[in-house]
């Protein structure tokens, strides 16, 4: 691509036009966290008064982060990444693949990081000393014999000077999980009573769009689990997925731990108690006389306060006649209960506590408690793999981009005479001062091999 | 012995180990230096006690959570990260003369932590919210970053500080100068945290945005932290390229660290007592 014809392309596809974009989307942000947002406009007119808020209106301001020039920022930034990564990638392949046997020796001794030596050792066995030195130190060593000189070239970590690239391209996978994100999932609410089911939920926008469910959705139970001084410690629903009446997934979800089904994932939003409902779960047992054996029956029902109901065929009747508060708003509840061994009665129950009631030759365990409706988070979202990879991406590429560096090193062997000059220069696209211990090191490793007689000038 | 008794102690010594940095720095008597060393390592074992303790005593409540959780906690254990490491950078370029400039900010945290009293210092039950290995996480990686932000900030006042007294930047660092490190050197430091600073704060947000994903469903709501977060990170990020490609070091590279720094302060504190969202837990 040839950027450089055209000076308007070549400033949008340049870094410094990236430094005009960030300050700008630090400021459209900074704006957007001070400015409350998504408020009903009438909130907008309280607070900022009729002209302002009419300003703020037209410039997206009350919903900063979706309007269209906050979006268009994000595209430009997006289209820069791209420009610059074109831009400066073929630049950069070139750096890595470049002959670097070819460099001017003079070049070398004008380094300012360099180790001079002298041996009386013969070429060949120079060649092959230094050779295996560089090996065993892991360098990837190539050399070429120039008639007079021969020289050596090793290299470590080229490849990382695509670390910041590796960051950008990050940056736009993850741009990229969430606009898949955007346009082919959905984000939805729907409300489950206990015992309840559904099989829709409503899109989290200004119409609460349908959306079917592919399968049932059922709640057998939502509870809450408090600490001793009345805080929520667990939020808990067990949900249940239905296909044709078979149960295909089932789950016991809190805040941090959400159910996946068929690609939507249901998370604990939120609660609600049913006004004036409660479920009661009852066991009757009977006593057999005889062999002494309990035969039991279980139920679980949702009532309305002050209605009577009835149970095996109607020989067992209770009625919730009165509901206290206690510190989470429900109990202790007043009963009247009645059955076919003894007189009617009233009892209080606490709320969530079973209470065993004797009754000759039978007894029942009742326990009472607010009905509650499951506020459930619906998500689809297909770009959130996307996402994740470009998280991962981004984090090996800002390794390789700050903590990687390309390393060269070049070694010149000079026959004069009947002594040899070797050279040993090189350098670090980072981290200079790191690198000079590194030269300083295979210095010394020269040194100590004995067959190659040096001595340091 | 409890937590906040040793949340007290390390206020102190790290009071007491800023007065030896700074007598050093007027007096330039090796000796303080090494009083003002084993001090601020003395406050390190004291602080990292006093978090112990403090994950001890929820135990003991019938809580039992590691001690990230609210603004307090995360005050005492940004003072830890920061001391932790200014020793390391003190360590590997061998200078006490930079301590001045940092260890007060270990102090501050610490005594802000313990005298405020705009939130409270007990020991509460987690929120369902809260309740994820993710917090551990999220929190440490983000305070590691905010730590290498803070030094960043305090080197660079010492920067313009020497600059104001007319020393010039030299391009080739050289040997460490009894009065403490050369503008070559202490720019380099500076960049350096910032990118430390800049890796951590990354995994911090992706903990953040992974965490957020499996509790609610959504990795990105623009909430006031998330987006201050990425502010700061937008700020670091032209700071870095600034430096890359348009030469942005020395004292342009100090200013950076101080917007930075207010940003990042705008980040933890600000957002939580100025603005409000889903992350107000600090109160």
């Amino acid at each position: 691509m040839k950027f450089k014809e055209n000076p308007i392309v070549d400033y949008f596809s340049s870094v410094r036009f990236a430094l005009l974009l960030l300050p700008l989307l630090v400021v459209g942000s900074i704006v957007g966290t001070i400015i409350p947002q998504d408020q009903p406009i009438g909130v907008y007119l309280e607070k900022y008064g009729q002209t302002n808020a009419i300003i703020l209106e037209i410039l997206g301001l009350s919903k900063t982060y979706s309007s269209l020039w906050f979006k268009a920022l994000l595209v430009l930034l997006c289209l820069n990444l791209v420009a610059c990564s074109l831009h400066r990638i073929p630049q950069v392949l070139k750096v890595i693949k470049k002959d670097n046997l070819n460099t001017d020796i003079a070049k070398l001794m004008r380094s300012e990081d360099k180790v001079l030596f002298s041996s009386n050792t013969d070429m060949k066995s120079a060649e092959t000393a230094v050779y295996e030195i560089l090996r065993q130190k892991n360098w990837l060593v190539r050399s070429r014999d120039n008639a007079d000189v021969l020289l050596f070239f090793a290299e470590k970590g080229a490849w990382s000077r695509l670390g910041p690239y590796l960051v950008h391209i990050s940056i736009l996978i993850i741009i990229l999980g969430a606009l898949v994100g955007s346009y082919f999932g959905f984000k939805a609410f729907v409300m489950v009573p206990e015992g309840g089911a559904t099989t829709e939920v409503y899109q989290r926008n200004d119409a609460q769009t349908k959306i079917p469910l592919p399968f049932t959705l059922r709640c057998d139970v939502f509870d809450i689990e408090y600490y001793a001084n009345g805080m929520p410690k667990e939020y808990r629903s067990d949900l249940v997925a239905l296909e044709n009446e078979k149960e295909v997934a089932n789950k016991r979800i809190t805040v941090n731990a959400p159910l996946t089904y068929s690609g939507l994932t249901f998370y604990q939003s939120s609660y609600q108690p049913i006004q004036n409902q409660y479920t009661v779960e009852m066991t009757k047992k009977t006593v057999t006389k005889g062999n002494n054996q309990a035969s039991g029956s279980k139920q679980k029902v949702y009532v309305e306060a002050r209605e009577k109901h009835a149970w095996q065929d109607n020989l067992v009747r209770f009625e919730i006649v009165e509901t206290g508060e206690d510190g989470h708003g429900h109990g202790p509840y007043k009963i009247w209960f009645d059955d076919e061994l003894g007189v009617p009665a009233h009892l209080v129950l606490e709320d969530q506590k079973p209470l065993i009631i004797e009754r000759g030759g039978a007894s029942y365990e009742i326990m009472i408690k607010q009905r509650f409706a499951t506020g459930l988070q619906v998500v689809k979202d297909p770009g959130v793999w996307l996402v994740y990879l470009g998280f991962g991406l981004m984090l090996l590429g800002l390794y390789v981009a700050f903590f990687m560096s390309h390393r060269r090193l070049w070694i010149s062997i000079q026959e004069k005479g009947a002594t040899l000059t070797i050279i040993l220069t090189g350098s670090s696209n980072k981290n200079q001062d790191g690198f000079s211990k590194t030269l300083e090191d295979i210095a010394t490793g020269l040194l100590n091999e004995k067959t190659l007689k040096l001595r340091r000038l | 012995m409890d937590s906040a008794l040793f949340s007290g102690y390390t206020t102190f010594i790290y009071l007491a180990a800023t007065f030896f940095y700074v007598a050093l720095a007027i007096f330039r008597i090796e000796r303080l230096g090494l009083f003002a060393t084993a001090l601020t390592i003395i406050g390190v074992l004291a602080n990292g006690i006093g978090i112990g303790l403090r994950w001890v005593e929820s135990y003991q409540l019938g809580i039992g959570y590691i001690p990230l959780a609210n603004m307090y906690e995360s005050l005492v254990f940004f003072a830890w990260t920061i001391a932790i490491v200014y020793l390391a950078i003190e360590h590997i370029h061998k200078t006490k003369y930079l301590g001045v400039y940092v260890v007060p900010f270990a102090f501050l945290a610490m005594a802000y932590a313990s005298f405020s009293t705009e939130f409270s210092k007990d020991i509460k039950p987690l929120l369902p919210a809260l309740q994820s290995n993710w917090l551990a996480a999220h929190v440490i990686t983000c305070f590691i970053g905010y730590a290498a932000f803070t030094i960043a900030c305090g080197l660079a006042i010492l920067y313009l500080v020497k600059r104001g007294t007319g020393e010039v930047l030299q391009k080739k660092s050289g040997a460490p100068e009894a009065a403490g490190p050369s503008l070559a050197q202490l720019d380099s430091i500076i960049y350096k945290m910032i990118v430390f600073g800049f890796l951590w704060l990354t995994v911090g947000i992706i903990t953040g945005a992974v965490w957020a994903n499996s509790a609610w469903g959504t990795y990105w709501s623009w909430d006031p932290k998330e987006t201050w977060s990425l502010i700061t990170w937008f700020i670091y990020a032209l700071a870095l390229h600034a430096r890359f490609t348009r030469g942005w070091d020395g004292t342009r590279m100090a200013w950076s660290a101080l917007v930075g720094f207010v940003s990042v302060v705008f980040t933890y504190y600000g957002v939580n007592f100025i603005l409000s969202g889903l992350h107000s837990y600090g109160g």
